[in-house]
């Protein structure tokens, strides 16, 4: 610090106690012979005059407006409740899911499910408690339980489920070479349990391979479906003060997206939804693709997906599904004597809805013909 | 003795690299505690900077019995830490403006004030250092007192002068500032 600086402080501060008609005569004085030290003074006490509110509002930084996210938030090593968190195991547009052990009052490892910020985490708390009574009454081996529900310390809804050691049925499919008729047993058996939850009067609304998990029991895959209850209660709703403008994280997954889902004109979602997601699926299973080529829906914009999704795309689905459905009895090797014979017979019906439901006429038959799981 | 009562005394001490584990350690606590409290998402909320200055105080030093100087280093510290925090915040918000990455608004609390604001904050970020080192205590009184949001008392409490100083420091710096911006 300079001797200068220090004077110019202190020549600013002393000239501002006197009346302004004095201040000249006291800069002559002070600063006698030193042009510098003169302007610079002159300049501080001009600006001093203009200063107004210059940062008397201090930054208060954080006002008014939602943050997404400052980084992330929970991570392995923090507790939630009685849950411990161990590691990430998988993120998605709506969150985090980790690998967690409950310490009471059992032990054991669960799944642990944070949403993401932004949703109003009482209501959606308040719709899985809705839901969870019938949810708790669901006991099927193919589906996994939804264990808990709370809300995080930073206030955001997380959700404790059965954890389940398995690849997406996709994955499984394609790593293991199943076979078409292997494809359709696996595909039958999901049937069966979401079929089950319907009669319970649960409706999944969001049937995805990533939802789909296989394990294996004594050597034989079983598939077993996750996050039921979930998706309702972080189920979005559109309001007219909120802007989304980023896609992804909005739609959700638009390649398994039912058309009465894609209106979202707010009336209920029924089941058929679910059968709707079911027939993508058998189609994704049987060819290795979505109807919908999923790069190409990513690009579109919202209301382009809900055109096509409403307009063409069950038409699209249905036609690619029977096709499937015909390559596939062309690939049997055996006499169809079970279960899959209606649900062959359907590659002429070119309406992947009523094919779901021949599968799911099959799962009752054929469940009693495979192992006790 | 707590992780920051440690990186204290090595302040003290005058170990090199020191300050720079305390403000390291200081930015993360900070950074967390905002985004913890930001999460909680209340309507209408305004966050203050000094709030998460004081409450990283009680967290992580409060029953300790600080020297008078680790008090100094440590809001020093702190208050460096918070100006790194708002700059990063204001100018994501103005790249968010000028067309970069979008995300999700709510009309409700769209305050159109708020830039100008943000736009002091940066230019006196960027001419800060330079009055630093012309001026040093006064530059050091702007951290406290702009950034971490302490009153004058505490900042008088803190750099161990009078509260009459502060605020002919105070008064010094904004014109210092505000000339520097428009003319420098």
């Amino acid at each position: 610090m300079s001797a200068e600086s220090n004077s110019a402080m202190q020549i600013f501060t002393e000239a501002l106690r006197l009346p302004p008609e004095a201040r000249r005569d006291y800069l002559d004085r002070t600063c006698a012979g030193d042009e510098n030290l003169r302007h610079k003074v002159q300049a501080l006490l001009r600006a001093n005059d203009r200063a107004g509110r210059f940062l008397e509002e201090l930054p208060s930084a954080f006002a008014g407006e939602r943050v997404q996210q400052i980084g992330a938030i929970e991570k392995p090593g923090d507790r939630i409740g009685r849950y411990q968190l161990q590691k990430q195991i998988g993120e998605g547009g709506w969150g985090v899911v980790f690998l967690a052990e409950q310490k009471e009052p059992v032990r054991r490892q669960v799944a642990l499910k944070v949403i993401k910020p932004g949703m109003d985490t009482k209501s959606v708390i308040a719709r899985f408690e809705a839901e969870r009574q019938a949810l708790a009454l669901m006991d099927h081996p193919q589906i996994a339980h939804v264990l808990d529900a709370g809300a995080t310390q930073t206030g955001r809804p997380f959700f404790v489920m059965e954890l389940v050691r398995g690849i997406k049925i996709t994955d499984y499919c394609d790593q293991n070479s199943l076979t078409t008729r292997e494809r359709l047993e696996l595909f039958i058996k999901v049937c069966g349990a979401i079929q089950y939850a319907h009669q319970k009067g649960i409706i999944h609304r969001d049937i995805k391979p990533s939802n789909l998990l296989v394990t294996l029991h004594d050597g034989r895959p079983v598939p077993k479906v996750i996050d039921f209850g979930i998706a309702k209660a972080t189920e979005q709703r559109l309001t007219n003060k909120t802007l989304f403008t980023e896609f992804t994280a909005f739609i959700g997954t638009p390649a398994y997206m039912s058309p009465e889902q894609a209106e979202m004109s707010g009336l209920d979602i029924d089941t058929r939804s679910d059968i709707y997601a079911l027939g993508v699926l058998l189609y994704e299973l049987l060819s290795g693709t979505t109807p919908f080529d999923r790069e190409r829906l990513r690009t579109l914009g919202f209301d382009e997906i809900r055109r096509i999704t409403a307009n063409q795309h069950e038409l699209l689905c249905s036609r690619a599904l029977t096709e499937g459905l015909q390559q596939a009895e062309e690939s049997l090797d055996c006499h169809v004597h079970d279960g899959f014979g209606n649900l062959l017979a359907c590659r002429q019906v070119h309406d992947m809805r009523h094919v779901v439901h021949r599968a799911i006429d099959a799962a009752a038959v054929v469940d009693a013909s495979f192992d006790d799981l | 003795m707590s992780d920051a009562t440690v990186k204290l005394e090595a302040v003290e001490r005058g170990e090199p690299g020191a300050a720079e584990d305390l403000f390291v350690l200081l930015y993360a606590e900070l950074r967390r505690n905002a985004a913890v409290k930001l999460a909680r998402e209340l309507p209408g909320q305004t966050l203050q900077p000094t709030a998460l200055v004081h409450e990283a105080w009680i967290r992580l030093v409060g029953d300790q019995n600080p020297t008078f100087s680790s008090r100094a280093h440590f809001f020093h510290a702190a208050s460096e830490a918070m100006r790194r925090i708002l700059i990063e915040r204001a100018r994501r918000k103005r790249t968010e403006r000028h067309g970069g990455r979008y995300r999700r608004v709510d009309l409700d609390g769209f305050d159109p004030a708020a830039p100008s604001a943000d736009e002091h904050l940066l230019a006196v970020h960027e001419v800060l250092d330079k009055m630093a080192s012309e001026h040093p205590a006064e530059a050091q009184l702007v951290k406290l007192k702009y950034f971490a949001g302490m009153t004058n008392e505490e900042v008088a409490e803190v750099m161990g002068i009078s509260v009459s100083t502060v605020k002919n420091y105070w008064t010094f710096s904004r014109a210092w500032l505000l000339n520097e911006i428009e003319t420098g």
